[in-house]
């Protein structure tokens, strides 16, 4: 009976009611799309970081995978003294540069990445086949990504001519070569605006001459870590960080945790703001329906005192309006659950077009139990927000309030 | 006019009761002593001019409030300083309440009204289900149980607050101006109603103005400024004095 009361006290009004619901529903949402924000780039990285199962990145000293162009001679001897660690079961090297693609008049620059595709770490096949290493390591079959298909026009199976720069300092002229594409693939690193192609290590460095002869921008090495607790396993690739760095000088190993720990530092700002944000909506959520319902038991003062007249106890009354709150939290969240994941979505995609970000990094990722502890925070608020209003009413002086209602 | 003989089988015993409250800046003393005994079966008018403290006097009696000063027993029992939850069951399940304005909930329908006091007591939903249309049957609305008061006309209305006021089967039914929002016709049903009760059995006190309930009564209680000045069996009429605003 209590439900049907606070039901009907809350049908009473519908468009206030709704105009409540809905604005819960924006806090809701609001407070689901900053924790997914607080939770999800950290978890997002680190789901990209770890995907291909490589713990350790090498590269050259005082640099970042990929960050500049930077590469390390001796690669082969560097790659093949990785693999000679006994802790370690996987080394996938690989090399990055620019060129530009040409292909009738229409020509796009774009990321060179070479690789081998037995070990690589950098990308998901989506079409055809990986293209194969030739024995005269001359460079002729390459993967795309989607966006050099579509800026340059072209399809799986067609013809593409590369070509780089003339290098002053390498007294190096521009290098051609002619690359048949032979699949399809999405870059976990490359941002989705950027141009993307892979061949053979060994035929890009072919095909770069001098700048490119034994080089590597990067090491990914897989480190045995099976059969280990989590303790453990951290123990063992710092160990193999450390030999690295130790043994190479000329490299800098960091391991996916630093990364992530690094990562998380330069998204503290997020984080923040994010908790900022979600501490605002909640109390955007108290306030709104602390207002709400104190405006309906003011309304209703004289009808609460004959409730309690008729026999209606205090704690009735209270549950009554504690109801009210909750009935308005639960549809508000419902709501907002719905609105926030539309929101995030659309956010997401808006933040994924920032130019330089790995076209895998999501920032708003579903976190089932932040969520939902979250959403469960915003009900105990709401439904606690008509406690003060609920306590008034159940506080109501029956005969004085018979008293005013009978003159007014 | 016959002098009250009330020592057989109290129901209610008022004994010098005071009770005074503060309106704005002012002190209202609206009891000033007043003591009476009602018997079971009694159908009882308490009229008076406004402010004479007819409504205080029957708040104290449904234990809706406390005196002062002084004592109110029900059924034997003292209730002037009974807690709050003591009084609540009280009310619930032995005094039955009906105002001048209805207050029935706008958003229930009268059978659901009518169930609101039953389902407090904690009575099982298909009985009080039951017990709700059979007392709108007997109020004469067994054809509109799932009206809402808005779909209903003041008479109707003030039936199913009478019905709800039956809902527990209290031995007391306590009125505040029944008939005060009524037109003549429409209140003389309701006179009718009441006395239909009290002739069942029911314990009836009314507040009112209205000289045609009042004679309706058997005992007719006159006050004035917070005292009870005419204690009488009703053979006659109120004065319009007694009676007028």
């Amino acid at each position: 009976m209590r439900a049907t009361l606070a039901w009907a006290a809350l049908r009473r009004h519908p468009m206030r009611t709704l105009l409540a619901v809905f604005g819960l529903a924006i806090a809701a949402a609001l407070l689901l799309d900053m924790v997914m924000l607080a939770t999800g780039m950290r978890a997002s990285f680190r789901s990209l970081l770890t995907s291909q199962g490589y713990q350790l990145r090498v590269t050259p000293k005082g640099t970042l995978p990929f960050d500049t162009e930077a590469s390390v001679g001796g690669a082969a001897a560097l790659v093949a003294s990785l693999r000679s660690h006994p802790d370690v079961a996987r080394v996938s090297p690989s090399l990055g540069t620019t060129v530009q693609a040409q292909r009738g008049e229409q020509a796009v620059s774009a990321f060179a990445l070479g690789t081998n595709a037995d070990v690589q770490g950098e990308y998901t096949l989506l079409a055809g086949r990986e293209p194969s290493m030739p024995a005269d390591s001359t460079i002729r079959e390459a993967i795309v990504n989607a966006t050099f298909l579509t800026r340059l026009g072209v399809s799986l199976g067609d013809t593409v001519d590369l070509s780089t720069e003339r290098s002053a300092q390498l007294r190096q002229s521009g290098r051609r070569g002619r690359v048949v594409i032979v699949g399809e693939a999405r870059f976990l690193y490359v941002p989705p605006g950027l141009p993307a192609l892979s061949t053979p290590l060994g035929a890009l460095q072919h095909f770069l001459g001098t700048s490119g002869r034994d080089r590597m921008s990067l090491a990914m090495a897989s480190v045995r870590v099976d059969g280990l607790d989590a303790a453990a396993q951290r123990d063992r690739i710092e160990r193999v960080r450390l030999w690295i760095e130790t043994e190479h000088s000329r490299v800098t190993a960091i391991s996916t945790e630093t990364a992530i720990v690094q990562v998380e530092e330069r998204l503290a700002y997020f984080r923040q703001l994010a908790f900022i944000l979600g501490a605002l909506s909640l109390v955007i959520g108290v306030l709104l329906v602390t207002t709400l319902v104190s405006l309906s038991v003011n309304e209703r003062l004289g009808e609460l005192a004959v409730l309690r007249a008729i026999g209606v106890p205090r704690a009735g009354v209270l549950q009554q309006i504690m109801l009210e709150g909750l009935m308005l939290g639960l549809a508000g969240i419902t709501i907002g659950l719905g609105l926030g994941l539309v929101t995030a979505r659309w956010l997401n995609t808006i933040l994924r077009d920032f130019p330089g970000l790995p076209a895998d990094l999501d920032f708003f990722v579903w976190s089932g139990e932040a969520a939902w502890k979250s959403l469960a925070m915003l009900l105990i608020a709401a439904t606690f927000a008509g406690a003060i209003p609920a306590w008034r009413a159940s506080r109501v002086r029956v005969a004085q309030a018979l008293r005013e209602e009978a003159v007014a | 006019m016959k002098p009250i003989n009330g020592t057989s089988d109290v129901l209610l015993d008022a004994r010098d009761v005071k009770r005074e409250y503060r309106a704005g800046e002012s002190t209202v003393h609206a009891l000033r002593g007043v003591s009476l005994t009602i018997t079971r079966g009694e159908f009882v008018a308490i009229v008076g001019a406004s402010g004479s403290g007819k409504s205080t006097l029957l708040h104290l009696l449904g234990a809706v409030d406390a005196p002062d000063v002084g004592s109110v027993t029900f059924e034997g029992r003292d209730i002037s300083h009974l807690s709050d939850a003591e009084a609540t069951r009280l009310r619930l399940l032995r005094v039955g309440l009906v105002f001048q304005r209805f207050y029935l909930m706008p958003t229930l329908s009268a059978l659901e009204n009518v169930m609101l006091p039953m389902a407090e007591a904690g009575i099982a939903p298909a009985a009080r289900r039951a017990r709700a249309e059979e007392l709108l049957r007997y109020v004469g609305l067994g054809e509109r149980t799932g009206h809402r008061p808005t779909q209903l006309s003041g008479g109707e209305q003030q039936r199913v607050a009478v019905a709800r006021a039956l809902a527990n089967q209290p031995a007391l039914l306590l009125a505040d101006e029944p008939t005060g929002e009524l037109d003549a016709a429409t209140g003389a049903a309701l006179i009718a109603l009441l006395q239909r009760l009290n002739a069942d059995g029911l314990t009836c006190v009314l507040v009112t103005h209205d000289a045609a309930l009042a004679q309706s009564a058997q005992r007719v209680i006159t006050m004035r400024d917070g005292r009870i000045v005419h204690d009488t069996r009703s053979d006659t009429a109120p004065t319009a004095g007694d009676i007028a605003p």
